[in-house]
């Protein structure tokens, strides 16, 4: 699958269309849902899912076979660029601009959404990160130390965390 | 701290960082996890725990809304790719080899252009605009011999 992953990748680089929307296909569905869980907004979440797989189709020269996994480099990318949307001055997801009051609404208060993701929004962000790229996203925690530019053993330790504020949460509600 | 109780604090973390599901530990530790637990009440209570906090996390349902094929014909059809240097001189002299030969002719033609492209290169000279290689290279003047 690597090996075929390279291959995909270089010939996207020289312009294959076809090799393209294979890749796409196989990687925009996890990038969108790691963005949402990691935004907490639909739309903002599809904005960063179609950056990354633009820069996927500009600038496929930067992915190194031999230092990562393809989805790896695509979350690392989609995982920066969450970040500086939520560090962006007066960032707001549109559930918060459709909110008439001060504060902003906790997923509770979105249509569809369980008691689990509220719990996981409320999380601080590296904490939310770390469980969600290790939980939903299945990589290993040497992958999300380098997707977060982070050592494994810190990644350990929110991990721990996460799922300890977790539990508390998940107490309170029972 | 003694093997064993080194053993332990890992089987320990392990299940608290990565819940309570054996496939989600790590394959060279699940063994030894695995024989902690046998041997521990209280991680048995501890994985308890952790698989009713992975049952909630199995709660959340959040899906991809996008569509794949639409995406990359968008992107693709409207957006040129910006490879770098080095990836563009390369398909330039890829070109400028598939322009001049085929069959068996290719690999001596590809080594052709590129001998040509480095001897071009290493034979263009600089003149500069002054020839300062006959100055002299120190002017002074000794106190007292004027």
């Amino acid at each position: 699958m690597v090996r075929d992953e390279s291959e995909l990748v270089a010939r996207v680089g020289k312009g294959d269309r076809r090799a393209y929307a294979g890749l796409v296909a196989r990687h925009l569905p996890a990038v969108e849902v790691y963005a949402r869980r990691f935004l907490g907004d639909e739309y903002l979440a599809q904005d960063v899912a179609q950056d990354v797989m633009l820069v996927l189709w500009q600038r496929s020269d930067r992915f190194k076979p031999e230092k990562s996994r393809l989805t790896t480099w695509l979350h690392r990318i989609a995982h920066n660029r969450c970040i500086d949307l939520l560090r962006k001055p007066g960032y707001k997801t549109l559930e918060d601009a459709h909110e008439p009051a001060a504060q902003p609404p906790t997923l509770q208060e979105t249509p569809g959404a369980s008691s689990i993701d509220v719990a996981l929004r409320e999380l601080p962000e590296s904490q939310r990160t770390a469980l969600v790229l290790t939980y939903y996203q299945n990589f290993t925690n040497r992958e999300v130390a380098l997707i977060m530019s982070s050592s494994v053993r810190a990644v350990e330790s929110l991990l721990c965390r996460a799922r300890g504020n977790l539990k508390k949460h998940l107490e309170t509600d029972q | 701290m003694s093997p064993e109780r080194e053993s332990y604090r890992r089987a320990r973390t392990r299940i608290e960082a990565l819940g309570a599901e054996q496939s989600a530990w790590p394959d060279a530790e699940r063994q030894s996890i695995l024989r902690e637990l046998a041997d521990s009440d209280a991680l048995k209570v501890l994985r308890k725990r952790e698989q009713t906090l992975d049952e909630w996390l199995d709660q959340s349902s959040v899906a991809a809304s996008l569509d794949a094929q639409a995406v990359a014909l968008q992107i693709s059809q409207s957006h040129a790719q910006k490879p770098t240097l080095e990836v563009r001189l390369s398909a330039a002299l890829e070109r400028i080899v598939d322009l001049f030969a085929f069959g068996s002719w290719r690999s001596p033609v590809a080594a052709g252009v590129t001998l040509s492209v480095g001897v071009a290169l290493g034979t263009m000279v600089y003149v500069p605009s002054e020839d300062w290689s006959n100055a002299e290279q120190y002017s002074f003047t000794v106190i007292g011999e004027e």
